[in-house]
């Protein structure tokens, strides 16, 4: 499909973009993937020129790798790579800190991933995440972003207001322009109920989306069930796991008020299959032939479509509805024709279900284009990296290994990251939805231990997983 | 490129390559099948032991002798192609793990090497049927023997491949080793060594490999039986003993060779003079760097006595840069720089070293580097500190230290020699399991000293008593005081 262009649009398109990269948002998706990805590219180079010289002397975290890495200045994408951070960077602080509530010190800490000046932020009257978090947000700029990784240490991203603001548009933008200007929701007119399953606020980021979404087209529209995300609980399981791997010292660490609400988590995932449950009953009587927005993981959406078979219902919600999944299904395999048989529950066509990829930490979000593929936002520089040894893979053809990316639209924060993702990058073949420029195939998966068989004698054994259901349990 | 690595059960090598192993770093490599093998790998049946013990156990010596001297590097085919594999699937430098090839023969196959491991279990019990004269009358009389026994093999280097070949034939067990997916050819290269050299003697038949990939519920639920195996030798962590675990029941013992950490302790005299500093230094750049610290014996964090002033701090500092400096000194067949750091861990390093109030960071890149802790916390990562990095953590006596000290701690060294004598007990009791002087981590005798823990060897036998009741007329329920002298 070729796609027309106003020359002129397209010049006023490109010129304000080379100023500020988030100018985007103001285009529709066939403008602003209609840029040759050569001229596309000489743009994000030149502002990551701009984003590096800012940061190496105002982001104390940035200014240390690249002096690690002799990184001086940004003379092509590659040059990226050594001061990009990975997700350790955003849990690089002491473990103690967190145990004894040395929050000023983690305010320090913090201060030094971004280039918001935190020095006057008086943290000293914190004990929990959570009054951090209150702090923070009352005395800078930094609404902070919580998450958990994988190895259960909590990890913390500076991320400004204005930076949240950018990130709404930003989903907002892909949100309005999946559903085409003639689906487009209308603020002040179109009152659609969006159904998210899960929690409406607190730690992780979509619940400030939740209230953005309420900001713009009304309150009580949002039905999100599960309350607040309480960041020091999320956290527990993580820093009970990070303190049995010192023994019985490192469990003694724990901040005793923190480890007596251990019960709440119990408390907390006995009652989720319940108030999903619950939900579901009201997608199932209480939406049914309504306009519904729906944000949730594959196979809920699935879940519910196969409920309304079972009952014998096809096109349970109006035709105009839209449903942005993710995640995948349970056990990993998608069922044939998943997206079809899902449509015809529901009553949209099957371009209404959208499938997206994002992370916490970057502004971004993509959704499959009618070719099933993810199409590189234009403010991301994208990389594949080689699993065995971190190395660029070339830019060119088809490339399979590690993501990595650097973003343009964070402004105080860094935009650079090593994500654990396995994808696969196609560089230069055209997408036959018409879109310009890199894409993604659909399959993203973690960067697996290819040997996990390895066996060396460095380590230890602890087993943390059951000393940490042990603690939970008991 | 695909590599090759062949079943060598029973003296006969298998090379009916059908399967494809995807490699850590890229490359390929098939096997046989182990499945259709199976049969060939285990034993027939338990007759075909019995002629281990038609020699002697100076023939056993003899044996391991001779096979010393067909374990050249330079000369010997099958150790070079298995070094050949180090490159492809491990990250040990190759020069390292040819290093550690060259020094199989001194190391292990000396008749004194050989002499002192049998020790450790007793000529007598090892030779033949030992004599005990019982306060009941009894004489028991007490053989070790060895049985069939799976070996799950760490693969961070050669060792524990030589290692289980000279345990087992000592003891003249029935070794069926499980190839380590990152150290694929020293354990074949042996056998094949083994087969040139003695193709039809006991003792090459006594030992196989094989490798199939670990968790491999259809092989391993067929070979792990007690009418196959009578005892697991485990080298690895919670993930790999957790799926042998469930194999486990009456009849198969499991002797674990968990992995470790190692640690030192420098007391204050360290720091008496600039002497004591540099001799300190040098010893601990050894513990530090040398086999760039893959090996658990490789200390990586160092307590350092301090009474925490400003002028301690410096003073540790100093030694620090000490430390860093000889690191880099090392000979560069012991140790190098990092060919590759993974992000996540060059991450963490520039997290601590924006800390610079609470740490302070000497290097840190591919050439190593000291990290110290100002604050007297080890850092979060301790136990996974790598190429050639230290955390030297400042604490105000031993009591402060030993809230660092778990039984994942296998090697402490310490400075000056006066510690050891003053610690040794506590830290036995905080689970250590070896303390040794500063300098010397590396140097581990577990092949005559207790490894981990255990009496390896001791370990590996069953223990069998033979039973003489008549000779003293040993009393019985059904003997009358007056049989005994009609017997």
């Amino acid at each position: 499909m070729v796609l027309r262009i106003d020359p002129d649009v397209s010049n006023t398109y490109k010129q304000r973009l080379c100023k500020d990269p988030k100018s985007f948002l103001d285009y529709p998706f066939d403008i602003v993937f209609s840029l040759d990805p050569a001229e596309l590219d000489d743009i994000r180079l030149l502002q990551a020129q701009q984003k590096f010289a800012l940061a190496k002397d105002s982001i104390k975290m940035v200014e240390r790798l690249a002096a690690q890495n002799q990184v001086t200045a940004i003379d092509s994408f590659n040059d990226l790579l050594p001061v990009l951070y990975t997700q350790e960077s955003l849990k690089s602080y002491p473990q103690s800190w967190l145990e004894t509530g040395d929050f000023q010190r983690m305010t320090k800490w913090l201060g030094k991933l971004c280039a918001v000046d935190l020095s006057a932020v008086d943290a000293s009257s914190c004990e929990l995440i959570e009054d951090w978090i209150k702090v923070l947000a009352q005395q800078s700029s930094v609404d902070l972003l919580i998450s958990a990784g994988a190895d259960g240490k909590a990890a913390f991203l500076p991320r400004t207001r204005d930076e949240w603001a950018i990130d709404h548009s930003f989903s907002f933008w892909s949100f309005q322009s999946s559903m085409g200007e003639s689906h487009a929701l209308r603020p002040g007119i179109d009152k659609v109920p969006l159904i998210y399953p899960g929690a409406r606020g607190g730690a992780r980021c979509w619940g400030r989306f939740l209230d953005f979404y309420e900001q713009t087209f009304g309150s009580g529209l949002v039905d999100a069930p599960l309350g607040y995300n309480d960041s020091d609980l999320l956290s527990l399981a993580g820093r009970i796991r990070e303190a049995s791997k010192k023994g019985e010292a490192g469990l003694l660490q724990i901040n005793p008020a923190l480890l007596a609400r251990k019960d709440e988590i119990a408390r907390i995932n006995a009652e989720k299959p319940q108030q999903i449950e619950a939900l579901m009953q009201r997608m199932l009587n209480d939406y049914r032939d309504q306009r519904i927005i729906f944000y949730g993981s594959m196979q809920m959406l699935y879940d519910l479509a196969m409920r309304f078979n079972k009952q014998g219902v096809k096109g349970a919600y109006a035709a105009d509805s839209f449903f942005f999944c993710g995640g995948g299904f349970a056990d990993g395999k998608q069922p044939p024709n998943w997206k079809q048989d899902v449509a015809e529950a529901l009553g949209v066509p099957a371009s209404s279900i959208r499938v997206g990829y994002g992370m916490q930490e970057g502004i971004w979000a993509m959704q499959l284009c009618s070719h099933d593929k993810y199409h590189v936002p234009v403010t991301m520089i994208p990389f594949v990296l080689d699993e065995a040894n971190d190395q660029p893979l070339p830019r060119t053809g088809r490339q399979t290994g590690r993501f990595a990316f650097f973003d343009l639209l964070p402004e105080t924060s860094w935009g650079g990251y090593i994500t654990s993702d396995h994808i696969t990058i196609v560089w230069d073949q055209p997408c036959g939805c018409g879109r310009k420029g890199a894409y993604l195939d659909a399959a993203v998966s973690m960067v697996v231990d290819k040997q996990d068989d390895k066996i060396g004698c460095a380590g230890t054994a602890s087993a943390m997983e059951d000393a940490t259901d042990f603690l939970l349990k008991n | 490129m695909k590599y090759q690595i062949p079943i060598i059960a029973r003296g006969q090598v298998i090379e009916d390559y059908e399967v494809t192993h995807k490699g850590r770093y890229g490359a390929d490599f098939m096997c046989p099948d182990p499945n259709k093998y199976l049969s060939r790998i285990l034993l027939p049946t338990r007759r075909a032991m019995e002629p281990l013990y038609e020699i002697s156990l100076d023939d056993v010596v003899d044996y391991l002798i001779e096979l010393g001297k067909h374990l050249d590097i330079e000369t010997n085919p099958h150790l070079q192609w298995a070094l050949e594999l180090t490159t492809a699937f491990n990250d040990v430098p190759p020069h390292l793990v040819k290093n550690a090839m060259s020094g199989f023969q001194e190391g292990f196959l000396t008749r004194k090497k050989l002499e002192g491991m049998i020790d450790t279990v007793g000529r007598e019990h090892l030779e033949g049927w030992q004599s005990h004269n019982r306060d009941n009358g009894r004489i028991s009389k007490i053989h070790a023997f060895g049985v069939p026994t799976a070996h799950v093999i760490a693969g961070n280097g050669p060792t524990p491949a030589i290692m289980t070949l000279v345990r087992n034939a000592l003891i003249r067990g029935y070794a069926m080793v499980k190839i380590p997916s990152n150290e694929l050819g020293t354990a074949v290269a042996l056998a094949r060594t083994a087969i040139d050299m003695a193709p039809d003697h006991p003792l090459t038949k006594s030992f196989s490999a094989v490798y199939w990939r670990g968790g491999d519920d259809e092989f391993e639920s067929k070979f792990y039986h007690p009418r196959n195996v009578e005892r697991i030798v485990a080298w690895g962590g919670f993930a790999s003993v957790t799926h042998i675990a469930k194999y486990l029941r009456p009849g198969i013992d499991l002797l674990t060779f968990d992995p470790k950490i190692s640690r030192s302790i420098l007391g204050a005299g360290t720091f008496a003079s600039d002497s004591a500093m540099h001799e300190a230094a040098i010893r601990l750049a050894d513990d530090v760097g040398n086999g760039n610290q893959n090996g658990c014996t490789n200390c990586r964090v160092s307590y350092a006595i301090s009474d925490g002033s400003a002028a301690s701090l410096e003073e540790i500092k100093r030694f620090g840069q000490m430390v860093f400096d000889e690191i880099q000194n090392l000979p560069p067949e012991v140790s190098s720089e990092a060919i590759h750091m993974d992000n996540g861990f060059q991450s963490k390093l520039a997290g601590l070293s924006i800390l610079d109030d609470e740490f302070h960071v000497i290097g840190g890149d591919k050439r190593g580097g000291v990290i110290i802790s100002l604050e007297g916390d080890q850092v979060d990562f301790a136990d996974e500190l790598k190429y050639r990095t230290l955390n030297i953590v400042p604490v105000k006596d031993y009591d402060a230290l030993l809230r660092f000290i778990t039984r994942d701690v296998q090697t402490v060294g310490v400075y000056p020699e006066s510690i050891r004598d003053e610690l040794c007990t506590t830290l036995a009791l905080h689970g250590v399991q070896r303390i040794t002087s500063l300098g010397y981590m590396r140097e581990y005798n577990a092949t005559v000293d207790p490894h981990d823990g255990n009496e390896a060897m001791r370990k590996m036998c069953t223990w069998v008593v033979a039973e003489d009741c008549m000779t003293n007329y040993a009393p019985a329920l059904w003997r009358k005081p007056a049989d005994e002298k009609t017997i």
